[in-house]
């Protein structure tokens, strides 16, 4: 599409404006500043693709206003259009398209349609960022950067290997990032880097710690040799502190000794003095008193015992009978006894007579001790009675509970049949058995017509598909409309060669005449042989479907009568009413009209089973009858053999067995008791004579005393007599003894004297008083012994204590002991403050050890080194990948860079023949890295940089570039629309703006118009010399004012 | 010559509580055995004196590193003199590198009995026994007095020191500054070294316990005997309870994992403890391609892995292992067919093997040490390419399973 002609009607400072004879190729429109260009610009603009918004009127320096109009004429394909366009003030405008030509006029295209048709469905933002360019759009390379645009400079796809180069390549950057990533200063290596360096600090933190140990080594150096001075002061100290306690020990044996040697030296010496000879003579002298202390005594005790002895002489008539009487006294517990049992039987006897009376009397009138022997009462009475008692009550409980049950039963069955008759009578007089089958007979129809409901439906859904394809087959063509089209042009055409047959015939020849009516035959014959047979097939179609839909209807009657007669059913209340009730209603009703019959039904069969067993427990009823009688009669029999009175009563019948035992057992137990009582009388009858013979002998007899107490008086007269008897021999022996000892006693008492005797004389005195001075003299001297032995001992234990020091006597002579004893708490305070000041320097000693003892076994620094090593270790291990994926990014870049030097787009090797034409092969090409929309540019001298770091013109004249490669791309997609330039040379030097007007009018050639606007006469004047005269604009309203005012 | 029989231990290197370098993470139970073991392989330098009732221990060098500043390296070794001193063993130390002599000098307390042998010529340090002297002590750069005819003479015992980076320990070739030296004692850091010339026998320890991966194998000290004749007889002693191996297996693209496991197995067979060794650290680095090589990327299989090895294992139980794996693609037999990737390898490969490369081409591996910042505390020189180029290589890999899975897919 080219422009022919410019019509602004309206339009900033344009009115009435007309340019016409607009040619393909180059057109230069001159004008100074303010000419109005950019208005002329943006008036095409808005004329192809809208006026735009009073923000982009700015843009091109459209002052907005309420009404904006004129029209373009422009060409395509040969015919001319008019595009008129009125700015409505909101939206694009209204857009008027006309044809000027003399084609058809019957196209139904709206002029928007046809607009867009002559702009090839370009949009505005393409046309501003390619074709109708100012020095903005010029400079701005987002303009590029659109999807639109940038996909014809980048091109849409990579290609696989492109694709896998950038794949690698972002591979191989997110590894990178993963290991370092410089930007955010963060990955793998950092954080060891990190690590390193945090490890690196601890074990500097632990640097001191040499100094430190040099230190301790050097305080306990210290301390310990403050410690042995403490030590040797200690020892002069103690020192001292001996001297003094060893005068101190000394002195007071020292003076014993000498006191003690004195003494001695004043004692007389007794030799031969018998050793304690004192001890020797009281003793022999105690001796001698206490033998004849005891000799007098034992011979006063013998006269005593003779005279007790005498004393003691026994009775004669006792002592000749006293065999007699032990016997006798010997039997007294027998004795006593058979008193006792006589008395306990007389009173047992008569205790009995009493209880015998008593059970005559309870067994009634009638009854005495003979026939109460003659009753014959078997030993087994008790279990029998009880064993009969147990069978008649066992019988009665039974009978008790089968009359429980059988009245219960009965009043059931009773009840249950009259509830059962009263709904069977509602039945209407119909069996149980028939109604019911009335019932599921009802069900199974009611089932059935559900079914049949369905297929009702189904039927007429069937027949109204098969009328709507009736229709369809009645009211649209039997024939597609192709088919129809090839009949009719067999049709056309055979009347075509009859008519040009007849015609052929009367004027040319007939033969020819006769083969064009032939043809034309062929022709309709196939025509209509055609139409038969696909016609055929159609009605074959309608007369299967009028049959179908015949059958159908037949069906669908039979069904709706079946169902009228299922619903309309006699018995159906509701049915023989109004319409038809649901068939589910129906149903359910049915469904609770059987269960109620069946449970009936089972109501029925459970009264049966429960009459058959009451007749059952009737039968039952009876035999316990007969049981109960049995053992009652049984009971009876017994009582009556024992001859007991007869009743039912079952207590009664054992009360009365229990009197009878009780009567029988009192008479055998009364005769037992009597005949005891006999004999225990006769035995004691004939004991009470022989005592009364020998206590008369004995002159020991009271006929008035119990025989116990005789018996008791007997036995202590025998013991008296046994008491003395032993006591006299006891008496002689120890008159015996005594005499012997007292013989002894004399014979010690006559040796203990001449012992005593003995002693005196070799202690060299006469009596005991001299013997005792002697004694006293000798003892003393002995303990002086001792004394000064136990001195001297002290004395040299404390010389030997000290074997170091050396004591001169004269020193104990001057001792003085409170002096000294000042001395030594003056020692001992001095030693107790140095004690103190050693024991603080060992606690130190001890904290300084401990201290370096902690260091040399803390293995810290050592942990931590090895730690640094690790990670040192990790990290050289991590920069090794590092490298290595440097290395595989810097392999791969190189093949990249190879990829994008033989795979550029072709709009950019376009763009780069430009670009060398307008710099005269300064810039030998533009290009985009793989995957990046960035432009870099290569030199002659193959160095690349990027946009922003060429001039200001040479960075225009590559945006020019790119901008005439795309428009040679989209003229080859068939996107043919005038170029518009609107003083975009204005930053080219004098030489490129020559090169630029040389590529311009090549771009341009013959064919693709290009519309220069320029402010600049050099410009005009250089296209100019190029052949292509400028257009001068016309002074616009505004100018012609300026000027007149000016 | 005769000469008065003689007994010493020869140490080196020791530096005192360093930690062990090129360490990965470990697990808890060998922490404390692995940061103490230069102080427990010194404790066993001390232990062999004592057992072997030698008449000096020498120090030759690096005895502790002064820069780490360690408390526990100055106790251990105030502590260790001591009680040679109690043994009336002399200590004889050459200060080094590491521990310079002031280091040596400001240590307090240090027992009379260490002797700081002399950095320059002419000084010498005697060595008496029973008010004679049996042997002296003296840098290597000064002669040897003349010796007085039929005098027993001393056993002389040389100090040189070489500069790092020389391939051989032993440095210069023996000359006059050799002459009527009996032992050269050799210091600086390297392996363990003997080599005999004419009368010299000049020998270097080895460090006594292995701090970087590249020291493997067994590390101790030497018990040096002279004998009536003046031989000297050399005998390894060792002391590291802590020892570094380091396995490097090729693994074929198809192999099985029970290969894999026999290699490993025969590798460490190959292998026999020292007495008093309580750990070692394995370094298994596997190169070569294949799924098996994949697998071995997972933490998990690497676990079952060892676990199967454990079981094979013929060191003493007392011996703690502790393995580490580290893997590198092998370069590809042939090109891939995917023409990208054998573009990529092919440009990897060309890179691994100059030294320079052209403009358009990408950095050799030495110079991409230069990428990195300064103030990173990596050593470049440690830096090791092959690993480098491993992970590029890698990067390969994972870009050409994706194509053939992309192609696959499409």
């Amino acid at each position: 599409m080219r422009i022919s002609e410019i019509h602004v009607d309206r339009c900033g400072v344009w009115r009435d404006l007309s340019l016409a004879r607009l040619r393909p190729g180059v057109n230069v429109v001159y004008g100074p500043n303010e000419a109005g260009k950019t208005t002329l610009l943006g008036f095409i603009r808005g004329v192809l693709y809208g006026f735009p918004s009073s923000i982009d009127d700015r843009r091109f320096g459209v002052v907005p206003e309420v009404e904006r109009s004129g029209s373009l004429t422009v060409i395509q394909d040969g015919e001319a259009f008019e595009i008129a366009r009125l700015d409505a003030g909101s939206g694009p405008g209204l857009v008027g398209v006309r044809g000027l030509g003399a084609g058809p006029r019957d196209d139904e295209r709206t002029d928007a349609e046809r607009l867009r048709d002559l702009l090839h469905g370009t949009n505005a933002t393409l046309f501003e960022h390619v074709f109708a360019i100012g020095l903005h759009e010029l400079q701005e390379l987002a303009t590029l950067e659109g999807d639109e645009v940038a996909g014809h400079i980048h091109g849409l796809a990579l290609g696989p290997e492109g694709r896998r180069l950038l794949d690698v390549t972002q591979a191989i950057d997110g590894e990178r990032r993963r290991l370092f990533d410089p930007g955010s200063d963060s990955g793998r290596i950092v954080e060891l880097r990190r690590r390193h360096a945090e490890l690196s600090s601890e074990i500097a933190a632990l640097g001191g710690r040499r100094e430190e140990h040099a230190r301790l080594v050097h305080e306990r150096r210290r301390l310990v040799e403050r410690i042995d001075a403490a030590k040797r002061e200690r020892n002069d100290l103690h020192r001292q502190l001996r001297g003094h306690l060893f005068l101190e020990r000394a002195h007071a044996p020292w003076r014993q000794v000498r006191e003690l040697k004195a003494e001695l030296a004043a004692l007389p010496h007794l030799a031969g003095f018998p050793e304690s000879g004192l001890a020797q003579l009281d003793e022999l002298e105690a001796d001698l008193d206490s033998a004849r202390r005891c000799r007098d005594a034992l011979l006063a005790e013998a006269a005593e015992f003779r005279a007790e002895a005498a004393e003691l002489q026994p009775e004669e008539p006792l002592a000749r009978h006293a065999g007699e009487l032990r016997g006798l006294v010997e039997s007294r517990e027998w004795i006593a006894g058979l008193v006792e049992a006589v008395a306990r039987n007389e009173a047992a006897v008569e205790e009995a007579e009493t209880g015998w009376q008593d059970s005559l009397a309870a067994l009634g009138t009638g009854w005495d001790a003979v026939r109460l022997e003659r009753a014959a009462i078997p030993a087994t009475l008790l279990p029998e009675l009880l064993a009969a008692a147990r069978r008649y009550q066992a019988a009665l409980v039974r009978r008790g509970r089968l009359r429980k049950r059988r009245r219960q039963l009965s009043s059931a069955v009773h009840r249950r049949t009259v509830e059962a008759q009263q709904r069977l009578a509602a039945l209407g007089g119909d069996s149980l058995d028939d109604a019911l089958a009335k019932s599921r007979k009802r069900l199974a129809d009611l089932q059935d017509l559900g079914r049949l409901e369905l297929r009702l439906a189904e039927f007429e859904q069937r027949r109204s598909g098969m009328e709507q394809e009736r229709a369809r087959l009645q009211d649209h063509p039997q024939l597609p409309r192709w088919v129809s089209g090839v009949l009719g042009f067999f049709g056309v055409t055979g009347l075509v060669f009859l008519g040009l047959g007849i015609a052929t015939g009367f004027t040319t020849s007939g033969v020819a005449g006769l083969a064009y009516a032939l043809l034309g035959f062929t022709c309709g014959g196939m025509a209509w042989a055609l139409k038969s047979h696909f016609e055929r097939e159609v009605k074959e179609r309608l007369a299967d479907l009028e049959h179908g839909l015949r059958e159908n209807d037949e069906r669908l009657r039979e069904t709706r009568e079946v169902v009228s007669r299922i619903v309309r059913q006699d018995g159906d209340p509701r049915a023989a009413d109004g319409p038809s009730p649901a068939v589910d209603a129906l149903l359910a009703d049915q469904a609770r009209r059987i269960a109620t019959l069946e449970q009936l039904a089972a109501a029925v069969a459970a009264i049966g089973r429960m009459r058959g067993r009451l007749s059952e427990i009737r039968s039952r009823y009876r035999t316990v009858l007969r049981e109960v009688s049995d053992a009652r009669q049984e009971w009876c029999e017994l009582l009556r053999r024992a001859g007991m009175p007869e009743t039912v009563s079952i207590e009664e019948g054992f009360a009365a067995a229990g009197r009878l035992i009780a009567a029988r057992d009192a008479v055998a137990a009364l005769r037992t008791l009597r005949e005891s009582l006999a004999r225990d009388r006769t035995a004691l009858e004939s004991t009470k004579a022989r005592m009364e013979r020998i206590g008369r002998l004995v002159d020991r007899w009271n006929s008035r005393a119990p025989l116990g107490a005789v018996l008791d008086g007997w036995a202590e007269s025998l013991d008296e007599l046994r008491r003395q008897r032993t006591e006299r021999r006891r008496l002689v022996r120890e008159i015996k003894k005594r005499r012997d000892e007292a013989r002894e006693y004399a014979r010690r008492i006559e040796e203990a004297g001449t012992r005593r005797s003995a002693l005196l004389v070799r202690g060299g005195a006469a009596t005991r008083d001299e013997f005792e001075e002697r004694a006293e003299l000798v003892v003393r001297r002995k303990e002086l012994d001792e004394l000064l032995a136990l001195a001297e001992e002290d004395l040299s234990v404390a010389i030997r204590a000290e074997p170091e020091l050396v004591i001169v006597e004269e020193d104990l002579i001057a001792f003085d002991v409170e002096e000294n004893q000042q001395r030594i708490a003056a020692l001992n305070g001095q030693l107790a403050h140095l004690e103190d000041e050693r024991e603080a320097a060992d606690e130190q000693l001890g904290g300084v050890k401990h201290a370096l003892h902690e260091l040399a076994v803390d293995r810290t620094a050592a942990r931590l080194r090895l730690e640094r090593e690790q990670a040192g270790t990790e990290l050289r291990r991590t920069v090794e990948e590092w490298l290595g994926t440097l290395l595989a990014a810097r392999t791969i870049e190189r093949m990249r860079r190879e990829f994008e030097r033989t795979h550029q787009p072709a709009t950019l090797r376009a763009a780069s023949r430009y670009l060398a034409a307008f710099t005269e092969g300064k810039f030998e090409s533009v290009w985009a890295p793989l995957g990046e929309r960035q432009l870099l540019v290569d030199d002659e001298r193959g160095r690349t940089r990027a946009l922003a770091e060429l001039s200001g013109g040479t960075r225009e004249q590559v945006l020019l570039a790119v901008r005439l490669a795309v428009a040679d791309r989209l003229t080859a997609e068939g996107v043919a629309l005038p170029l518009v330039l609107d003083d975009v040379f204005v930053n080219f030097d004098q030489q490129r703006t020559e090169a630029a007007v040389r590529t311009i009018i090549d771009f341009a050639g013959g064919e693709r118009q290009v519309l220069v606007f320029t402010c600049h006469q050099h410009l005009a004047e250089t296209f100019q010399r190029r052949g292509i005269e400028p257009i001068a604009l016309p002074e616009h309203a505004e100018q012609v004012e300026r000027r007149r005012a000016g | 010559m005769p000469s008065e029989p003689l007994r010493f231990i020869h140490a080196a290197d020791c530096l005192l509580d360093s930690p062990l370098r090129d360490v990965g993470p470990l697990p808890g139970r060998l922490v404390e055995s692995v940061a103490a073991a230069t102080l427990a392989a010194f404790e066993r330098v001390l232990e062999a004196c004592l057992e072997r009732s030698v008449d000096f221990l020498l120090l030759t060098g690096n005895t502790f590193d002064e820069a780490e500043e360690s408390l526990a390296a100055r106790i251990a070794l105030v502590e260790g003199c001591a009680l040679l001193a109690e043994a009336e063993i002399d200590v004889l130390a050459w200060p080094g590198d590491r521990d310079p002599r002031a280091a040596w000098e400001a240590i307090p307390d240090l027992p009379a009995n260490v002797v700081l042998l002399p950095d320059w010529p002419g000084e010498v340090v005697e060595i008496a026994r029973d008010g004679r002297t049996v042997a002296e002590v003296r840098c290597a750069a000064s002669a040897a007095p003349a010796r007085i005819a039929g005098e027993r003479p001393p056993f002389v015992i040389g100090l040189r020191r070489r500069s790092e980076g020389t391939a051989d320990l032993l440095g210069a070739p023996f000359g006059a500054d050799t002459a009527g030296i009996d032992y050269l004692a050799l210091a600086g850091s390297g392996p363990r070294q003997t080599k005999r010339s004419h009368a010299v026998f000049a020998h270097h320890p080895g460090a006594t316990q292995g701090l970087t991966a590249r020291q493997t194998g067994p590390h101790g000290c030497t018990l040096v005997e002279v004998d009536a004749e003046g031989i000297s007889r050399a005998t390894f002693v060792p002391a590291a309870a802590v020892r570094r191996e380091h396995f490097p297996l090729a693994l074929e693209p198809h192999a099985h994992r029970d290969d894999l496991l026999d290699a490993m197995a025969a590798a460490l067979r190959t292998r026999r403890a020292e007495p008093g060794e309580r750990a070692w650290l394995c370094s298994w680095t596997i190169s070569g391609t294949g799924r098996l090589f994949d697998e071995l990327a997972d933490e998990r299989v690497r676990d079952e892995l060892l676990k199967a090895l454990a079981e094979r294992e013929t060191l003493p139980r007392e011996v703690a292992l502790h393995h580490e794996f580290r893997s590198t693609p092998a370069a590809l037999d042939a090109p891939p067919h995917d023409a990208q990737a054998a573009e990529y390898f092919a440009l990897l490969e060309r890179c691994a093997n100059r030294a320079d490369a052209a403009d358009d081409e990408p950095a050799p591996i030495p110079s991409l040490r230069n990428a990195i910042p300064a103030e990173w505390p990596v050593e470049r020189d440690r830096l090791e390419p092959a690993s480098v180029l491993g992970h590029a290589r890698r990067v390969g890999d994972a870009w050409r399973a994706a194509n053939i899975e992309e192609g696959s897919a499409t």
